[in-house]
């Protein structure tokens, strides 16, 4: 049970920032790091100090639907919000995939 | 020399040291990864570095801002749900709220779904409640998501499997009968990894998490990396992270080869080429803690193997930073000293992309 300690020594933070972004990216592309990050900033248009800022992706997630960590009623959230981050890193998820795949319904 | 800095054992128990003891600690860490894997020495600067790291004064350290890296896991959801006896706190939430906690309250980059007895062969009977828990998680939460499971060519042999047990039958010096058995049973688990991993990955889940890879030695290594190559074939971009075991893959047949390299023997930065070969997306390499050594010994050693196996990979590096494992304390409880330590050298030294 380390995780916390690993995250306030060297983790993106995940859906507080950018770290299940450029994850995704770096899992799905097979790219180190840096690729990855770089990849993410260009889709996001955004700079390398807001990669990990909370404050700043905390409200450009909640304009763009990407799911965010604290609760706002209403907003898009897991496979939603999995819809808009393919949108926004241009990038298939599987799970939406297959969600079109079994309702019929296309991107 | 004053021993005014506070480190720590690889069992985890306090130790108070002085610069110059750290620094001999790290050049023995290194030099023993040198004459274990066969790898590159680390720099100089590079082990002074460790040393500054060692040496900082404050309670945890972390990395300077941008230089952060993307956290993965093993274990998933049992990690909060499993008894104590499985070093987890056994609470009692259900399997979504588990992983839901680890995206929304724990900033975790990446998560991961896990059976409570996670190996392949336990997990086949059980195939369409892990699909049908996959479509749930997938459909209610945001971060990626691999499901976890471990090879685990041991259980296919006697007693719980039905093919004879390798080390019984050496003991015996049923040497050929060993090896023969072992193959089938690697057979039968390449078989059953396929069968579990199709069935998983068409619930729409973004990968698989190949965990304690090599647990059983060279013959669960090969065969878990030709279950890579044929998943592969049939999902293209799934994600599939394979995790090691131990830093050396054991020699339990001998002369398994995958690709035309014999498995037996190989250290991170070999072992990783192959991984490459069968297609796996991220790497995770696995250096042993030494207990009775201390972190500074530790961690030199670590970081000395995983930079080389991350100058020589394509792939990202996903380095085990768990109890008893990346120059980290082998201890149910680890210490955020030593912690935060390991992962800060392991990144700005080895340069890995995630821990």
């Amino acid at each position: 049970m380390g995780l916390v300690t690993h995250y306030t020594s060297s983790g993106l933070g995940g859906i507080r920032t950018t770290g299940d972004l450029v994850g995704r990216v770096q899992l799905r592309k097979k790219t180190k790091i840096a690729d990855s990050k770089k990849y993410v900033m260009d889709k996001l248009g955004i700079g390398e100090s807001e990669l990990n800022d909370e404050c700043f992706m905390r409200t450009f997630r909640e304009e763009h639907g990407l799911g965010t960590v604290t609760t706002i009623g209403g907003a898009p959230y897991g496979i939603e919000a999995k819809l808009n981050i393919e949108e926004i890193l241009d990038m298939e998820i599987a799970c939406c995939c297959r969600f079109r795949e079994v309702t019929g319904l296309h991107r | 020399m004053t021993k005014d800095h506070m480190t720590r054992m690889g069992d985890g128990s306090r130790v108070w040291m002085s610069r110059e003891e750290i620094r001999a600690e790290v050049e023995a860490g290194n030099y023993a990864a040198v004459d274990a894997a066969e790898v590159p020495s680390l720099t100089d600067d590079d082990m002074t570095r460790i040393v500054d790291i060692m040496c900082e004064k404050g309670r945890t350290v972390s990395v300077e801002p941008g230089e952060e890296v993307i956290l993965t896991q093993d274990g998933g959801e049992q990690k909060l749900l499993m008894d104590n006896g499985s070093s987890s706190p056994a609470l009692e939430l259900n399997r979504l709220e588990g992983i839901q906690v680890h995206e929304r309250a724990l900033g975790m980059d990446t998560f991961e779904i896990a059976y409570f007895d996670p190996s392949t062969k336990q997990i086949k009977p059980v195939i369409g409640l892990e699909m049908a828990h996959c479509q749930n998680v997938m459909a209610n939460t945001v971060i990626p998501m691999l499901y976890m499971f471990m090879p685990n060519l041991g259980l296919y042999y006697q007693p719980t499997g039905m093919y004879g047990n390798p080390p019984d039958l050496m003991r015996d010096f049923k040497i050929e009968k060993a090896m023969s058995e072992g193959e089938k049973a690697a057979d039968e688990m390449y078989k059953d990894i396929v069968y579990i991993g199709e069935k998983i990955l068409s619930t729409g889940i973004d990968g698989m998490d190949f965990d304690t890879t090599a647990s059983a030695g060279d013959l669960d290594f090969v065969a878990s990396l030709r279950a890579v190559e044929t998943l592969r074939e049939s999902y293209p971009d799934a994600d599939i992270q394979m995790g090691m075991s131990a830093e050396n893959v054991l020699g339990i047949h001998g002369m398994v080869e995958y690709k035309g390299t014999v498995a037996a023997g190989l250290y991170p930065h070999q072992q990783v080429k192959l991984a490459e070969m069968a297609g796996v997306s991220a790497f995770g390499p696995v250096v042993n803690t030494n207990t009775s050594k201390s972190t500074a010994y530790n961690v030199a050693r670590a970081v000395c193997m995983v930079k080389e196996c991350s100058k020589v990979s394509n792939i990202p590096l996903q380095v085990n930073m768990g109890m008893g494992v990346g120059g980290t304390p082998m201890c149910e409880t680890p210490p955020i000293d030593a912690i935060t330590r390991a992962d800060k050298c392991m990144i700005e030294i080895a340069h890995v992309d995630g821990l």
